[in-house]
């Protein structure tokens, strides 16, 4: 067990008798079951949940579609009267599956109706209109990190569905980017709500940490996406301008709302790394849309070769992004996220040789470069690990 | 005797399933108003994940006059009766309008394009390989109520309901 290494380690240092080890391990030991359990219970009500899916998408003839939507209905209601039941016993682990169970077989409801009334009608709308009516429910009963996965997955398929009927409606305002760009700053300032977080703690860690992930996600794509050749549709410009300041107001909005202590005490370097990102996002795209208007391209010289030059400055802004990732990871003393950013510069500059040479020759020597800075930056941050660690132990 | 919390428990939960049956209710009784066409489809290229799983078919509309590109920013599809297929169905006239005409007997949105007809799993492939090949005459009942909201019935092969015609070339079916 991973913890039992921790714990002879505090036993070591004197922080901690044997006797608590042993109670501890004790008790994770009957855990362990519990939960081994629990991601079988899991497992099976998603196993149940794809088989009604996949049922319902064989569109199986035999069954009248009067019936197919009766059992339907009928399933699903006994879903809720199954929630009711485990709630009034307090069974949390029943509580779970059947809200799980029954937020995609809600999904799949609204599948079958649009199936069997054969409506046409595009998938942002049945996603969108499951969404409205899954929400609350999830949102006040559930409080497993599984659902909240699920409804998140739901969540961002929704939003990707919604972009080409979001751009025809407001392209012509240039909004449609300021509408993408404010959903994670939404997600950030309605989670880190001080009333909303006393009630809702689990829904709100999680999205409060998904919103910080969108933007990063965001930053880190766009490094990728413009050198590329980002979106140049007509409009573009504009559309990015709009959505730069949109961004920039949300990260100022959210500052003074946590200095007016509606939302909860951060530290000031969490609006400093959502106002970079907005920067990292929004500059490159918006330096692009202006030299190249409507994928007409008038570059200076030195980029003539479009995807060396341009690809290069967007790997390094990438891999100082992360850096800075990283360094807020440490402050926050989120030595996970530490490592998941060291990982990714050294992916991203091991990507970079790759890109920019062409022959095995250069490609080995540039590799090899690349792998002695790999190892380089892994010490430093070992270095910095243990320098951070001497700094935390107590006196 | 349930208080306050059981109450709004029990109303969060069953409430998105009856919604959902109201829904059915609302289309049912759409479709009881709504007027029937009959339409000839053809095959439409299809670019989606699922391609098998349901027909991808266009609709081969008959124009009042010729097509009008230009008249496509009306938005809306003006239907009027044609010629009258067996059953006193009728076959549209289709022009561009404003979605606010009054003079047509049905007016829908997105007439055009691709549209999927769901069928059996272990008939899509068949029919759609027939679809695309045009050795078949295939069309479908357009059912279209008063406020444009479209709902597609029957699917005819030579002007016989699908799984007729199945049945009657099951011989022709099994030897392929």
């Amino acid at each position: 067990m991973r913890i039992e290494a921790s714990l002879r380690r505090w036993q070591k240092a004197g922080l901690i008798g044997e006797t608590d080890v042993a109670k501890i391990l004790a008790y994770e030991a009957s855990k362990q079951g519990f939960r081994f359990s629990t991601a079988l219970l899991g497992l099976g009500a998603l196993a149940i949940l794809l088989g009604i899916a996949a049922i319902i998408s064989s569109n199986w003839d035999v069954i009248p579609a009067s019936l197919k939507l009766v059992c339907h209905g009928l399933i699903n209601l006994g879903l809720g009267g199954g929630i009711v039941y485990a709630m009034r016993k307090g069974s949390t682990v029943w509580r779970e599956i059947f809200l799980f169970i029954l937020g995609g077989s809600t999904l799949t409801f609204i599948a079958l109706i649009g199936q069997i009334y054969q409506t046409g009608a595009p998938l942002w709308q049945a996603l969108t209109l499951w969404l409205v009516l899954v929400t609350p429910f999830l949102f006040v009963l559930s409080r497993s990190r599984f659902v909240y996965v699920g409804w998140f997955i739901g969540f961002v398929v929704t939003l990707w569905e919604l972009i080409e009927p979001v751009h025809d409606l407001l392209k012509g305002v240039r909004l449609d980017v300021a509408v993408y760009t404010l959903v994670p700053f939404v997600l950030i300032g309605a989670t880190q709500s001080v009333r909303l977080r006393s009630k809702w703690t689990g829904w709100a860690t999680f999205l409060s940490a998904t919103g910080y992930a969108g933007v990063t996600v965001a930053a880190s794509l766009a490094q990728l996406a413009w050198p590329m050749g980002g979106p140049h549709w007509a409009g573009s410009q504009e559309s990015y301008a709009v959505g730069f300041l949109v961004g920039l107001a949300a990260v100022g909005t959210l500052w003074v709302l946590r200095r007016a202590k509606v939302l909860v005490e951060k530290d000031a370097l969490i609006d400093v790394f959502a106002a970079l990102s907005v920067l990292a996002v929004f500059l490159p795209l918006l330096a692009d849309a202006v030299w190249c208007p409507s994928n007409v391209c008038h570059r200076p010289y030195i980029f003539s070769r479009y995807d060396e030059g341009l690809g290069l400055i967007g790997a390094a802004i990438f891999m100082l992004y992360w850096a800075f990732v990283g360094w807020t990871a440490l402050r926050f003393d989120r030595r996970g996220l530490l490592n998941f950013a060291t990982v990714v510069i050294a992916l991203r500059l091991v990507i970079v040789y790759i890109e920019v040479f062409g022959d095995l020759l250069s490609t080995g020597i540039g590799l090899i470069i690349s792998g002695i800075l790999l190892i380089a930056l892994v010490m430093a941050t070992q270095k910095l690990m243990r320098r951070f660690n001497s700094l935390a132990r107590p006196q | 005797m349930m208080n306050k919390r059981s109450i709004l428990i029990a109303v969060l939960v069953f409430l998105p399933t009856l919604a959902l049956g109201g829904l059915v209710l609302k289309n049912e009784a759409s479709l009881a108003q709504a007027k029937t066409w009959r339409v000839k489809i053809e095959g439409y290229d299809p670019r989606d994940l699922l391609y098998g799983h349901y027909l991808y078919f266009r609709y081969d509309w008959v124009w009042e006059k010729e097509k009008n590109s230009d008249a496509s920013d009306q938005a809306c599809l003006c239907l009027q009766p044609g010629a009258t297929e067996a059953g006193g169905v009728a076959t549209p006239v289709v022009s561009y309008q404003s979605c606010a005409a009054t003079q047509c007997a049905s007016v829908m949105k997105h007439g055009e394009g691709g549209h999927r007809y769901y069928v059996p799993e272990k008939e899509a492939a068949f029919l759609e390989r027939l679809l695309r090949k045009r050795k078949s005459e295939m069309s479908v009942d357009l059912r279209v109520t008063a406020s444009g909201w479209t709902s597609l019935g029957e699917l005819y092969i030579d002007g016989t309901p699908w799984r007729d015609w199945m049945r009657q070339h099951s011989g022709e079916l099994t030897s392929q």
